[in-house]
This record gives structure tokens, C-alpha cells and sequence, in this order.
């Protein structure tokens, strides 16, 4: 007995020991195999798994510190199809709260496409939905007894970020829009997107908490300081509105641009979008350049331009301060006869008639006596037909035909002289202007006032386009304007402000190449105080149908905007101002 | 060393066998060798000697799960860790949605919108440029530009920062002097 026990011992060990052999050999023969690097990446996949950390988009702000784009968390529906107890819960449920169909939530829950164990229903779900289902969820789950009970298992809720605009469309064609998947269009979205989107890490976690440690830092994209002025941008574009109604335009622009640093205090055009419902763009834009006329939209800006002529002529040499002639009507150039706005004779004349009266002719005549080589060489200098550099997406360049191109004739010249013949961007014709305004500087327009990147403000320095004219020439094309101004008793004036400005009425070019006899663009451009200025306005509306000049169109716009403006500013009138000076 | 003793020691007294054997082996190894071939034949061994053996044995499952008991605790600890670093994680991702989503709250409550509904049910409207009387207020100069940032620690340097400094030969040292100063 003890002997046969000892037997039946030794043959159980002798197994046990054979089994184990094979299993260590068998381990060896794996580990020692050509598949043992794909058993490896096996293990591996299911070891944890590579999760890229997006961080959070930068944000913007107006000048003040004000919120202009945020983020918000919305929520990512899932279903996990293992722990569905009732499909049909789900989805009268999602049909019921989200509006989801309810019958391919049905079916792709039934019926999922194969290898699928994790469904995604839908997303960017706001949080107050996805947590009134969340309650649900749990809700059902507490009262679930039986299989015919309704249950919301295997309902799982992913948050994350998205893009907000808590000031809806208040500047919304400057700021642009971020699409859902994180990519900003238009604007300043789209201009700064690498910076606000910061840079997606990618990283291992792996599943076993041995092995788990502190994801990397992931730092959020730059937060953006603007230079836009969020009171002036609401008032400018209250202003726009209604002015939009008054003048029956068919769209409507203005800028308010500080012409010593070329910061953009306000943009706005129209039509406007409710950015947090990018999906409307389709509907609200035909094209792209609408979205911010104010720089993606070249048109000809018509008398406005003549600013630009008189300062060329002036800083030139051609003519002199006391410059006169005889006005009789017409002039001839380049085999071309060219009239005034009302084809009417206007007898001799000054600078200042020209500038008053809007005179074609004159503009001509000054154009003529610089010759083609001077008048555009003053034409580049001042930037016409390039585009500014203005940090918005989708800038337009304009056009300028000079002497060489293959549609460039002599008349041009003329014509160019007062607008027409010539495409600008409201922006480009700020940024010439700017010259004027200040002391013969251009100044880049621009609307990043600052960066705010790992801890550090970084602003934005006051850069110069360049100088195309004397200090002294931008002091008395100012004062010519002024005064031109002040003795028409334009609708422009302010009480108590002296601004310098100059409205521009231009026909509009049909496809056929002609003028339409009956549509036009109206734009006043401005800026005061004259002896500081602190503000430079821009007016544009394109075929207004309830006159036909931009002295009654743009002109009482300009007025009024620069009546709420200097008190926005704090911009006292120029007796006050000069008496607290001397104080 | 008990085993190898007795082995080499004459006057113990091993069973006949062994005896024999481990007199017949030219060194202590090959007396180890005769006796672990004999050891099979443990009831042959007495009591004593046999109790031991148990003793060796038990000493070494006992250190053996010294050991694993050891690895279990580190292993368990580590474990725990790890999960807390997971779930820290997964607070901060919900404290940076929860700070975004007040942020915008904030600013829909403030935005301009809003607030110029709430200042005309509260029966103001807007100032007019006539209405508007400046004065010189000496000492006071405007607020030139918007600083965003706010001075705030180094989030990095502090995650980064570790918990213990010391070695063990300083730990052991700071415990020895504390063990050599005398009570109060």
C-alpha cells in the first residue's frame, strides 16, 4: 500500500513536471518565433493607447478686457453596444430631447456596422441637453427591474470644448468663426489660427496604473488682446443699422481707425452673422469677400480719392498752395474729355473750390501737371492697388493701372485722379489717408493689439507703412479739407470739432464694363481733431437708393457716428480741450 | 549549517544510514549530495532531525512571502497611485471645461448686449455729447493699455517639483540623531 502510494505520487510529479516544462518551453518557443514582434504589438495595442490632448483655442478679447470668443463644454453621445438593455429608450429618447431620427438611431443600434462596439450618435450636444439625459439615464436605471423596463444603458456622455461667442454678432466680421472641427474662417480665426489652436500632444496612457503618470502639460493656444473697442463697436454698429434702413443701401460699412497707430477701435459691415450659428454663413453670404467688406471688398471709391491727388500735387511741387485756374467746364486728356459731377462750368478756382465743389476737372489738371510717372509713383507710395497687411484673412488687394499695362491709356490718368478707373478696399483708403492725418506717416492698420502666450503679453508695436509725403503737406491737405468743410456747411460738421474730411460719390461699373446709369457708392472718409487727431472714420454704402449724392448719404453718417464717438473717447471739444490744455 | 555540523561532527548522532554515507564522502558536498539522496527516506530520519527541516522550509515560504507580500504592498500603493494620478487628471480636464464655461457665462451676462438692456429697464440712456462736461482731474492719468496676464506660480515647476529631497544614507542619519538626543 505505502509502496503503491509512492508510485502514484512520483507519476502525479513527473506529470505536473512534464506540463510545466511545456509550458516554459512553449513560452520560449513563442517568445523565440517570427511572430513573437506582432505578438508584442498586440500586447501593446491593448496595454493602452496613444491619446492626442487638443488644447483649449486661445481666446480673444476687446481692449478692455472684454470676453469677445470663449469656449464652452458641449458633450459627444455615445452608445456602448454591449450594455444596451433597451435600444428603443435610446432612441425615442435621443428623438425626443436631441430631435435625432428616431429610426436610424433604432436601426444603427440594431443593426451596427460590423466591428463596432462603441457608436457615435451625435455631438456638440449643449450642456443642459446632455445633462437633462445624463438625470434620465440614471433616473431609469434606478427603477430598472425587468428587460421590458426602460433603460438608457449604455448612454455614455465625452465633454469637451467649443467655440463661443458670448457677444453673438457684435464685430463678427472681424472676428470670424471656428467650424467644428477647430479650424477658424474669416477674420481673426482664420488669420491667427495656428496661434489661438495651440499645438495638439499626442500621448501614450497606458491602462495599467503601475505605469500611469502626469500627462504632459498641454499649453492653451495664445489668448488675443484686440484693438477693437467693444462700446464703439456696438455703436457703430447700431449706427450702421439704422443708417442701413434710412439710406435703403444694399450693404453698408464703417471703420473707426486711430490714425496715429493705425488700431482699428471699430469694424463693421454688413450683412452680420450670429457667430455661435456658423452654419448660417451659406445663407447670409453669396461670396466670400461679404463677409468683411471693409477689407476683402475693392470698389472705386470716387471722390474720396482725391484727397490722395491733392496731397501728391501738392507735395510734389507741381502746384503750390496758391494754385487757381479756370474752370470751363471740361478738359481734354489723353484725346478724352472729362466733366464735373454736374457737367457744370465752375469759373476760376482755388484749392480749396476744388476740394469744396468736388471738381473733377481741377483733380485733372493736377494730375496733368504732375505727368503719369509722378502722380503714380505717389499713387505706389501710398499704397494703391496693395494690399495693407491688415491682420484679417482675406484681404484684397485693389487695382491700380499704370502706364505700361496693356489697359493702361492717358485718359486713365484723369479719371484716376478722382477715383475712378482705380479699385480700393475701405482699408487701403484708410491707410493712405492715415498719411494725412498724421504728420505725412502711413500707418499699418491692424488689429491685434497684443498676445497673451505662456505667461507673457507680448503688444503689438506701432508700425509705419512709410512716409509719402511731408508733415507739412498732411498739415495743409488737412486744413484745405477742413476749411472746404467748414464753408460748405457739410452735414459731416460736428459742433465744436474740427475734422477734416471728404465725400466720394462714384458710379458703379456693370458687367459690361459701363458706368450704371442709376446705382452708385457713397463714402465719406474723416478725421479729427485736426490739430491731434485722434480718430479717423470711414464711411461706405453701396447703391443707397434715397439720394444720389454721399453728402446726404454718408456725410450725416459720419456725423453722427463722430458725435457718439468723441463721447465713447472722451474727446472734449476743441475750446474745452485746449482750455484744459493750458490748465 | 545545522545539517553540515552534525554531518562533520562525530558525536552527533544521525540515523545509521546517513551516518554511513556521510563517513563514506570524501568532502562536505558530497556528504550534502549522499544525504539529499537519502532524505527521500525521511521516515527514516528522526524526529528532530526532521522538525528541522520543516523549520528551513518554513523560514524560506516565510520569507518568500516576506517578500511577495512586500511587492504586493509597493505594487498595490503604486496602483492606487496611478489611479488618482488618472483621476486628477480627469478633474483638472472637468475644473478647465467647468472655468471656460463660467468664463463665457460671465461674459454673456456682461456682454454689451445685455447690459445696455438692464441700464434702459433701469430707466438710463445714453449720454450726450452736450451733455457731457469735461474737467481736469490733477494727479489722475488714464489707464494706458490692457495687461492680461496676472502674476501666478509656475504650474509646471510646481507639478514638477518633487516631494521627498533626501536620500536614504540623510534619512537614516536624521533618524540616528534623533534616536542620540536626549529626552526633554
Amino acid at each position: 500500500m505505502k509502496r503503491q502510494y509512492q508510485v502514484r505520487s512520483l507519476s502525479l510529479a513527473i506529470l505536473f513536471a512534464v506540463l510545466a516544462a511545456l509550458v516554459v518551453l512553449q513560452m520560449v518557443r513563442i517568445q523565440a518565433s517570427p511572430e513573437a514582434a506582432m505578438f508584442l504589438q498586440q500586447a501593446d495595442r491593448y496595454a493602452g493607447k496613444y491619446v492626442t490632448l487638443f488644447p483649449e483655442r486661445g481666446r480673444i478679447f476687446d481692449r478692455d478686457g472684454f470676453l469677445l470668443a470663449g469656449n464652452k463644454s458641449v458633450y459627444e453621445i455615445g452608445v456602448s453596444l454591449a450594455e444596451v438593455k433597451n435600444p428603443r429608450t435610446i432612441a425615442l429618447t435621443l428623438n425626443t430631447v436631441l430631435g435625432l431620427n428616431y429610426e436610424k438611431v433604432y436601426n444603427d443600434l440594431l443593426n451596427p456596422p460590423s466591428g463596432i462596439v462603441y457608436l457615435v450618435v451625435t455631438d456638440f450636444v449643449s450642456s443642459e441637453k446632455a445633462h437633462d439625459l445624463m438625470e434620465m439615464k440614471s433616473r431609469l436605471a434606478e427603477e430598472y427591474q425587468s428587460a421590458s423596463d426602460p433603460s438608457l444603458a449604455g448612454l455614455h456622455f465625452k465633454a469637451h470644448l467649443m467655440r463661443s461667442y458670448p457677444e453673438k454678432t457684435l464685430a463678427s466680421n472681424v472676428l470670424g468663426f471656428v467650424t467644428l472641427e477647430n479650424r477658424g474662417y474669416f477674420g481673426v480665426e482664420e488669420k491667427y489660427n495656428n496661434l489661438l489652436a495651440g499645438v495638439p500632444t499626442t500621448v501614450w496612457v497606458p491602462e495599467d496604473p503601475n505605469r500611469a503618470a502626469e500627462l504632459p502639460a498641454t499649453p492653451r493656444g495664445a489668448d488675443l488682446i484686440l484693438t477693437i473697442d467693444r462700446e464703439i463697436q456696438a455703436m457703430v454698429e447700431e449706427q450702421l443699422r439704422e443708417s442701413l434702413v434710412d439710406t435703403g443701401a444694399d450693404s453698408g460699412t464703417i471703420i473707426v481707425m486711430d490714425p496715429r497707430t493705425g488700431e482699428i477701435l471699430a469694424m463693421a459691415s454688413t450683412p452680420q452673422m450670429d457667430l455661435n450659428n456658423f452654419s448660417q454663413y451659406s445663407e447670409t453670404y453669396k461670396n466670400a469677400s461679404e463677409f468683411n467688406r471693409a477689407v476683402s471688398m475693392q470698389y472705386e471709391p470716387g471722390s474720396v480719392f482725391k484727397v490722395l491727388t491733392l496731397a501728391a500735387a501738392l507735395d510734389s511741387g507741381a502746384i503750390s498752395t496758391n494754385f487757381s485756374y479756370l474752370d470751363v467746364g471740361f478738359y481734354e486728356i489723353g484725346g478724352a474729355y472729362v466733366y464735373n459731377w454736374d457737367k457744370g462750368a465752375w469759373g476760376p478756382q482755388d484749392l480749396l473750390g476744388c476740394m469744396r465743389h468736388s471738381l473733377n476737372i481741377c483733380m485733372t489738371r493736377l494730375a496733368d501737371q504732375m505727368g503719369p510717372d509722378m502722380f503714380y509713383t505717389y499713387m505706389r507710395r501710398f499704397g494703391v492697388g496693395h494690399p495693407t497687411g491688415i491682420d484679417l484673412a482675406n484681404e484684397a488687394k485693389g487695382r491700380l493701372k499704370v502706364p505700361g499695362d496693356a489697359d493702361w491709356y492717358k485718359v486713365d490718368l484723369g479719371t484716376n485722379s478722382f477715383g475712378q478707373g482705380v479699385a480700393m478696399t475701405p482699408i487701403q483708403m484708410m491707410a493712405a489717408a492715415s498719411a494725412l492725418a498724421n504728420e505725412g506717416r502711413m500707418v499699418y492698420p491692424h488689429v491685434l493689439y497684443g498676445m497673451v502666450s505662456n505667461g507673457h503679453q507680448y503688444n503689438t508695436p506701432v508700425q509705419t507703412l512709410g512716409t509719402p509725403i511731408s508733415p507739412q503737406t498732411a498739415r495743409t491737405v488737412s486744413e484745405i479739407l477742413a476749411t472746404s468743410m467748414e464753408q460748405a456747411k457739410m452735414a459731416s460738421v460736428v459742433e465744436g470739432y474740427r475734422i477734416a474730411g471728404k465725400t466720394g460719390t462714384a458710379q458703379i461699373p456693370g458687367p459690361d464694363g459701363y458706368y450704371l446709369p442709376n446705382e452708385i457708392n457713397a463714402s465719406f472718409i474723416g478725421w479729427g481733431p485736426v490739430d491731434a487727431p485722434r480718430f479717423m472714420v470711414y464711411v461706405w454704402f453701396e447703391k443707397p437708393d434715397s439720394a444720389d449724392w454721399a453728402s446726404y448719404i454718408a456725410a450725416p453718417v459720419f456725423r453722427e457716428v463722430v458725435e457718439k464717438l468723441v463721447v465713447l473717447m472722451g474727446i472734449p471739444p476743441d475750446d474745452v480741450r485746449l482750455r484744459l490744455v493750458g490748465q | 549549517m545545522t545539517i553540515l555540523s552534525r554531518l562533520m561532527n562525530p558525536s552527533a548522532r544521525p540515523v545509521k544510514a546517513v551516518r554511513k554515507k556521510a563517513e563514506k564522502a570524501d568532502t562536505p558536498y558530497q556528504a550534502i549530495a549522499e544525504l539529499a539522496g537519502t532524505l527521500r527516506h525521511h521516515q527514516e530520519m528522526p524526529i528532530r532531525f526532521q522538525r528541522e527541516w520543516l523549520a528551513v522550509f518554513l523560514v524560506g515560504v516565510m520569507l518568500l512571502g516576506l517578500v511577495a507580500g512586500l511587492y504586493l504592498n509597493v505594487s498595490a500603493r503604486a496602483a492606487i497611485t496611478g489611479r488618482e494620478i488618472q483621476s486628477l487628471e480627469a478633474e483638472i480636464a472637468v475644473n478647465k471645461r467647468d472655468n471656460a464655461d463660467l468664463q463665457t457665462q460671465i461674459a454673456t451676462l456682461l456682454s454689451n448686449q445685455s447690459l445696455a438692456q438692464r441700464a434702459q429697464a433701469l430707466g438710463f440712456e445714453p449720454v450726450k455729447r452736450e451733455d457731457v462736461e469735461y474737467i481736469v482731474v490733477p494727479g489722475y492719468f488714464p489707464p494706458q493699455g490692457i495687461h492680461l496676464v496676472q502674476p501666478v506660480a509656475d504650474a509646471d515647476l510646481l507639478a514638477k517639483k518633487p516631494e521627498y529631497t533626501e536620500s536614504l544614507f540623510e534619512w537614516l542619519g536624521r533618524q540616528m540623531e534623533a534616536a542620540s538626543r536626549p529626552l526633554k
